[in-house]
């Protein structure tokens, strides 16, 4: 094993350490130290996981811009594997929000969906990469369906924006606590939430990095099965 | 001080999420069988069709639910490759034996 894969190695099981014990810390905090909220109850504490995911999905979203936009100046198998690591990454974050948020809807709204800016935008934002990682899985790993797909990537970040500055623009229901304009939260709840954001940013990484270094041995993978048809053809047949 | 708000946020958390289920002491009986209740009414507003702390459970549940599915995705895509290098390694030492 080379120098730099050991240390790469140690580097990684760090910060697979430190998201479990950042997590351990998290639920402590979120679940036994935190105030219960005067008008919602016990279902205000999602917002501790769904505003972190959706912070997550952008990590996700970003690296797959980043690979994307890499990926199409100059093609390398790890450029492909970082974009489709953070479409992955951002579906995965995606679906957290989408299902955590109606579950707090119902009690705070009395439903579970509206057609509300934010939401249909994240929605939106979800479908586009859910829609990068079908074509990855399915249209093959020619080279233009991986630029097909970085194209994606790049026209898909351009929702990202848009989901932020929705509540600015378009009003809608969805609450504006942290972000300009808002309330902001009882002193006691900012603790779980940085604790929160901080987890879920590792967690991100951690899942960005393993779904990369997947990707880029199943890409050399895929180049020695190449060479070895070309050495070994009759074997092969 | 820091131990008793801690006690208090821990019972309040547990107050909340298991007041749906917990079982209490059964009220004892009026004395006038008159006075015993006739009518069911909904929480003012009449929005309070569910527990918050079953919502937030399933919230919790699904967050890890989502991620042990990925976890599970990738663990697949790794034994595809396991079998890949497998058949790769087989051909390779055919190759050589010839």
């Amino acid at each position: 094993m080379s120098s730099s894969r050991r240390t790469s190695d140690i580097v990684f099981y760090i910060l697979f350490a430190l998201t479990v014990a950042a997590f351990l810390i998290d639920i402590h905090v979120i679940f036994l130290q935190t105030p219960i909220e005067a008008r919602m109850g016990i279902v205000q504490k999602i917002f501790y996981f769904h505003v972190p995911s959706a912070y997550a999905m952008y990590i996700g979203a970003s690296a797959c811009f980043l690979g994307s936009v890499a990926y199409l100046l100059s093609p390398t198998d790890a450029r492909d594997a970082f974009a489709k690591a953070g479409a992955e990454t951002a579906v995965a974050f995606g679906l957290i929000v989408l299902v955590t948020g109606p579950l707090w809807a119902a009690k705070a709204w009395g439903r579970y969906w509206t057609w509300d800016p934010r939401l249909t935008t994240s929605m939106l934002s979800v479908l586009i990469y859910v829609a990068y990682v079908v074509l990855r899985s399915f249209a093959g790993d020619g080279q233009a369906e991986k630029k097909f797909a970085a194209a994606l990537g790049v026209l898909g970040a351009a929702n990202l924006p848009i989901i932020h500055y929705s509540v600015r623009k378009w009003s809608g229901q969805h609450p504006v606590v942290i972000s300009s304009g808002g309330g902001g939260l009882a002193p006691g709840m900012y603790p779980a939430l940085f604790i929160s954001f901080g987890a879920f940013t590792l967690l991100a990484i951690v899942l960005l990095w393993t779904q990369t270094r997947v990707e880029i041995a199943r890409a050399r993978l895929r180049q020695l099965e190449d060479e070895a048809l070309a050495f070994l053809p009759e074997v092969s047949s | 001080m820091k131990v008793d708000s801690y006690a208090r946020s821990f019972e309040g958390t547990l107050e909340m999420a298991f007041a749906s289920g917990r079982a209490q002491a059964p009220p004892a009986p009026p004395a006038d069988p008159a006075q015993r209740g006739t009518e069911f009414r909904a929480v003012e507003g009449g929005a309070e069709t569910m527990s918050g702390g079953t919502l937030l459970v399933e919230a919790y549940a699904a967050l890890w639910l989502i991620l042990l599915g990925l976890l599970f995705v990738s663990w697949r895509r790794q034994s595809r490759i396991d079998a890949r290098v497998a058949e790769l390694e087989r051909t390779m030492s055919r190759g050589g034996s010839k």
